[in-house]
């Protein structure tokens, strides 16, 4: 077997196989599909989950309907990612649907306390977080499967449990090693999808989560991998599956990068920028209030004290944002910016405007700017979506 | 700047000089040169190392000699020989079978291994010397000096911050830090956190490619004098970026996006928050910042060395 392939989700599924071959040498064996509703292209029943949850967990979550919406929709997210989508074919045992009761629509979601391999619970408030916690479950899934547990691991990692490292520098949080693997390989996942979702023909909604994903993960995700490096003891397969692991991670930080960093509008998706262009005659986006604005002689860096999120925006993105004061259109914008760089309203450019709008689009993404009745539904960050 | 001549500031006073290899206990010493043994009930008397920051210190005791032996070099640089009460002490006793179990106020840690003990203990000793000293902005950067004005390199793991950092100092740059560099926001000086380097063994072009993360590394035994014992401005940021197959390349990194990368590289930003981000911010339009691609270690030293030297030029 070659460990190096099992980290990352593989089009021909043979990490899948290796999964199930190991969870089956331990005698588990998948129970059948019996008549129920199924997701996953009826490969996956969704099923009532009882007596599993702790008393706090049952105050606030309550069973969803087997039909309920979201759960398709968060299957559709997922399919963008085939690779993922098989696997949760292949190593889902079962859905278990829930409502927060407190009407957030972030995903909470189990996997490890169920007693048997495979089965997850998850909150189906919002459908592109439910495809988030359910990946990032079955990574969950995948790790458990493959020996790293919260005993001493059987396999892959050799560090004891009483040796912590500091999680999270922006917490103070530590954990021990295993931990600290399954905290990253799971937002691995939830990266992955994040930047498939971005790449895909998602909607808006979805892209605004992922994005606000890819912001909140990504830094973690570097600070963890130095960690890990440095400090995580491997075995054997430990040394394969993280050569394999790092491939992988270098390249979804590339990717990732690319759609945080370059907060300019040449960056964003002309498609989306194009869409987002028809639908802004009347909003007025406005600078969400506590940014802090570092400013440079071309550049501006904007801080998020309370997200934790850093960018930089170049001359171009930073035009735009100065000009998001709420007392603006998207096309008074573009017709100012045009004014600036020479043309008159009438010959004002299309791919200037939908330059704005993709700079507007983006910061909305990024959650940079107030809601407004307007732009919220247009854009579709308000609709009760946790910040 | 002569260095000799310069002033040395406050907030490196108490750090005392350079140390003498004497601040580890006569039997520790004694034993540097023994190799493996003293494992389980070790007939070696006690023997204990401080090593220190800025006057504090983490004092690590031992009955295995090896085990300060095999710290030691890795702090040569800041050794702090004294008898004030440490900040922390970290128990190590060795086991059968070539194990060992290090005790850091908690629960015991087992090690199966010297070299596995060793890198944990350094891990240990370099945390609590930065959480000692919250005040300062901590980088994750190699740093080195030359005629009183600093060169810092920040990167992630396996960019080539530390081969360039060893690779300067053996052309006459002082070392400052290899890995974590700390900086001052009440002074906007670099101070020395000089534990010795290690670089990894790159294969030969032409090999297969290896990750840099699983190339096995060496310590550098830097001589005491090429060490910088006084804090410096910093005259530029350079942004490695090792590759196999990179052609060498410096190119200028805006201001915005330098103080982006310091502030992923910044180790303790939980404590400074939006002061670190103003801070930052700050010393990047101060500071010129470049990114270095390069895959030829030497080619990218020399590189440094004519930025540097364009600098002189232009002051």
């Amino acid at each position: 077997m070659e460990w190096s392939r099992l980290a990352e989700p593989q089009p021909d599924g043979c990490d899948t196989a290796k999964i199930l071959q190991l969870t089956r040498g331990r005698g588990y064996v998948r129970p059948p599909v019996n008549g129920e509703r199924t997701c996953f292209d009826g490969r996956v029943p969704i099923r009532d989950l009882v007596g599993a949850f702790t008393e706090d967990q049952r105050r606030v979550l309550k069973p969803a309907p087997h039909d309920h919406p979201n759960i398709e929709k968060a299957c559709a997210l997922i399919r963008l990612w085939p690779a993922a989508f098989a696997q949760c074919q292949g190593l889902l045992e079962s859905l278990s649907p829930f409502l927060d009761t407190r009407k957030t629509s972030t995903a909470s979601s189990l996997s490890d306390q169920f007693g048997s391999f495979g089965q997850i619970a998850a909150t189906v408030n919002d459908s592109t977080t439910l495809a988030l916690a359910i990946v990032r479950e079955m990574a969950h899934l995948k790790l458990h499967a493959l020996g790293v547990r919260s005993s001493p691991a059987e396999r892959i990692l050799l560090n004891p449990l009483a040796e912590t490292y500091l999680l999270d520098p922006r917490t103070g949080a530590r954990h021990p090693m295993h931990r600290l693997v399954h905290t990253q390989y799971a937002a691995t996942y939830v990266c992955a999808l994040s930047i498939q979702i971005l790449n895909g023909l998602a909607g808006p909604h979805p892209r605004a989560v992922a994005a606000r994903a890819l912001a909140s993960h990504l830094p973690k995700l570097e600070f963890r991998a130095g960690l890990i490096r440095d400090h995580a003891r491997l075995d054997r397969a430990g040394e394969g599956f993280f050569e394999g692991y790092f491939s992988w991670l270098d390249r979804l930080l590339g990717e990732g990068r690319a759609f945080l960093v370059a907060a300019e509008p040449s960056a964003c998706r002309p498609e989306s920028a194009s869409v987002a262009a028809l639908e802004m005659g009347r909003v007025r986006p406005s600078r969400l209030a506590g940014v802090h604005e570092n400013t440079f002689i071309n550049e501006t860096l904007l801080y998020v004290p309370n997200k934790n999120l850093a960018l930089s925006l170049n001359s171009s993105a930073r035009a735009v944002w100065e000009l998001c004061d709420g007392n603006t259109t998207v096309i008074e914008i573009s017709r100012k910016i045009g004014r600036d760089v020479g043309y008159s309203d009438a010959e004002l450019p299309d791919s200037l405007t939908g330059q704005v709008a993709a700079a507007v689009v983006k910061f909305h993404e990024l959650g940079l700017l107030e809601p407004h009745e307007h732009l919220a539904p247009k854009i579709g960050l308000s609709d009760g979506q946790s910040r | 700047m002569d260095r000799a001549a310069s002033p040395v500031p406050a907030w490196f006073r108490s750090c005392g000089g350079v140390p003498p290899r004497s601040a580890v206990t006569a039997s520790a010493s004694a034993a540097a040169g023994n190799g493996p043994g003293g494992h389980g009930t070790s007939v070696s008397p006690p023997g204990t190392l401080r090593i220190g920051f800025l006057g504090r210190a983490v004092a690590i005791d031992s009955d295995a000699p090896e085990v300060l032996a095999g710290v030691e070099p890795r702090f040569r640089h800041l050794l702090a020989p004294g008898a004030g009460q440490p900040l922390c002490r970290i128990e190590v006793r060795a086991l059968p079978d070539h194990r060992y179990e290090f005790r850091n106020g908690g629960p015991a840690v087992e090690a199966k291994s010297l070299p596995n003990l060793i890198e944990r203990l350094t891990y240990q000793i370099t945390l609590r010397l930065m959480e000692s000293r919250p005040e300062l902005i901590w980088l994750h950067a190699a740093a080195v000096a030359r005629h009183g004005q600093a060169v810092v390199l920040p990167a992630d793991s396996g960019k080539g911050k530390s081969t360039l950092a060893t690779l300067l100092c053996s052309r006459g740059w002082s070392f400052l830090a290899d890995d974590i560099v700390p900086l001052d926001p009440a002074t906007g000086l670099l101070g020395a956190f000089p534990r010795s380097p290690e670089i990894r063994h790159r294969p030969p072009n032409g090999s297969a490619p290896v990750r840099a993360q699983s190339m096995q590394k060496t310590l550098v035994d830097l001589e005491p004098a090429d060490v910088c014992r006084q804090n410096v401005p910093a005259r530029a940021v350079v942004f490695p970026a090792f590759s196999p197959a990179s052609p060498l390349c410096l190119t200028p990194c805006s201001p915005a996006n330098a103080a982006l990368e310091l502030l992923r590289g910044c180790l303790n930003f939980v404590h400074h928050g939006q002061g670190a981000v103003a801070y930052l911010c700050d010393w990047s339009r101060r500071v010129p910042a470049f990114t270095l691609a390069f895959s030829d270690p030497q080619e990218a030293a020399s590189r440094i060395e004519g930025l540097s030297a364009d600098f002189g030029a232009a002051a």
